[in-house]
């Protein structure tokens, strides 16, 4: 699998602008550069997180941004509501790729499978992260991902999955709970390697 | 005074958004983090939270692709593909029709006179077009071939002259 990322913040994200998208269907190439400048790397985070690999998550990145180019005529109000909406498109496309039939992985993807299976710090920590969000089931990732990782609030992460609060609430509890029974065996063992 | 959340609704809050308070509702937050001042419960489970936190963080770094903020921008600049991108989809359904149709009209109907069928029909044929120039490997079913047989018409009833070099072939190049 290959490594997650987290971009940087952008010392030059734009601000949020009320007629940015009007102008943007009107073909105005600047705003279009403003708002792919402002939401691309977030949109691209997200279908990272939700797929464990950055080159499909930068395919899934790009069809996100393709479908908002040809809703721009049609879309209704502001930048308002424009980050969870291509969240919900990133997410549902993430999904749809994962349940896609699996193309063929190479052995070069695959790596060195003469690699020990021991626990050897934080390396081994991040794959066991790695494999235990791709674990969870796709609704609960994608409420993790909304909120823990890219800083959505309930309601925002809500909205982007088309449920209520509570019903985010829960999927976020059941998540977490399935991550700490996984990881915290993993965390004791790495803590024992150390004292060793 | 803020009112602390109380202990249930905290274990909840923490169990869903994690040990960030900057995660949590903002119309909780204050009463959350006086709930964790005053309970030792509310302490734990919140470490607890953090540790999972920890872990969740250790996913980082890499950059966004130059590649891909480029590829993004120029959608704006790509010209409307709808079309383009059907024909492959379209095309075998629109020829099967356009020779179903020619083919239907070339069959004489039992219901009309028979003196009334129009001689001057063209029969759509799907074979490849050997050209004398072509390579064979490209001989392919991407070219229809329309066989003109008014030869034929003009020659009604005398079948003796309808040889096979009457027949002109005109080729209709789909890709």
């Amino acid at each position: 699998m290959a490594e997650i990322s987290r971009f940087p913040e952008s010392r030059h994200t734009p601000a949020a602008d009320p007629g940015r998208i009007a102008r943007a269907a009107a073909g105005d190439a600047g705003a279009w550069s403003a708002l792919v400048n402002r939401h691309l790397p977030a949109v691209t985070r997200c279908a990272a997180y939700m797929l464990g690999d950055h080159t499909e998550a930068e395919d899934v990145a790009q069809d996100t941004f393709v479908r908002l180019h040809r809703k721009l005529d049609s879309w209704e109000g502001g930048e308002d509501g424009l980050s969870s909406w291509l969240h919900r498109v990133a997410v549902n496309l993430s999904i749809d790729r994962k349940r896609a039939p699996a193309r063929p992985v190479s052995l070069v993807e695959i790596g060195d499978v003469s690699e020990p299976a021991g626990l050897d710090g934080p390396l081994d920590r991040k794959r066991h992260v790695e494999a235990a969000l791709a674990g969870l089931p796709d609704r609960q990732r994608a409420a993790l991902v909304l909120v823990h990782y890219q800083g959505l609030s309930g309601r925002e992460a809500a909205s982007a999955l088309e449920i209520s609060v509570e019903a985010l609430e829960s999927l976020l509890a059941r998540a977490r709970r399935t991550l700490r029974n996984t990881l915290a065996p993993v965390r004791a063992d790495l803590l024992g390697a150390h004292h060793d | 005074m803020i009112d602390a959340l109380p202990l249930d609704r905290f274990l909840d809050l923490v169990a869903s958004y994690g040990a960030d308070p900057g995660r949590w509702p903002a119309d909780l937050r204050a009463g959350a983090v006086s709930c964790l001042a005053q309970s030792e419960a509310a302490r734990m489970a919140w470490q607890e939270a953090a540790n999972l936190d920890a872990d969740l963080d250790t996913l980082s770094s890499l950059e966004l692709s130059p590649e891909l903020a480029q590829s993004v921008l120029a959608i704006a600049d790509a010209p409307p593909k709808q079309g383009i991108a059907l024909l492959p989809t379209v095309l075998p359904y629109a020829a099967a029709a356009a020779i179903a149709l020619v083919i239907g009209l070339s069959v004489p109907s039992p219901l009309r006179d028979a003196t009334d069928v129009a001689p001057q029909v063209a029969t759509v044929i799907t074979a490849p077009v050997i050209e004398a120039d072509t390579d064979n490997s490209e001989v392919g079913l991407t070219t229809l071939a329309l066989v003109d047989v008014t030869a034929f018409a003009d020659n009604e009833g005398d079948t003796s002259d309808s040889s096979s070099d009457d027949i002109s072939l005109s080729s209709l190049p789909l890709l």
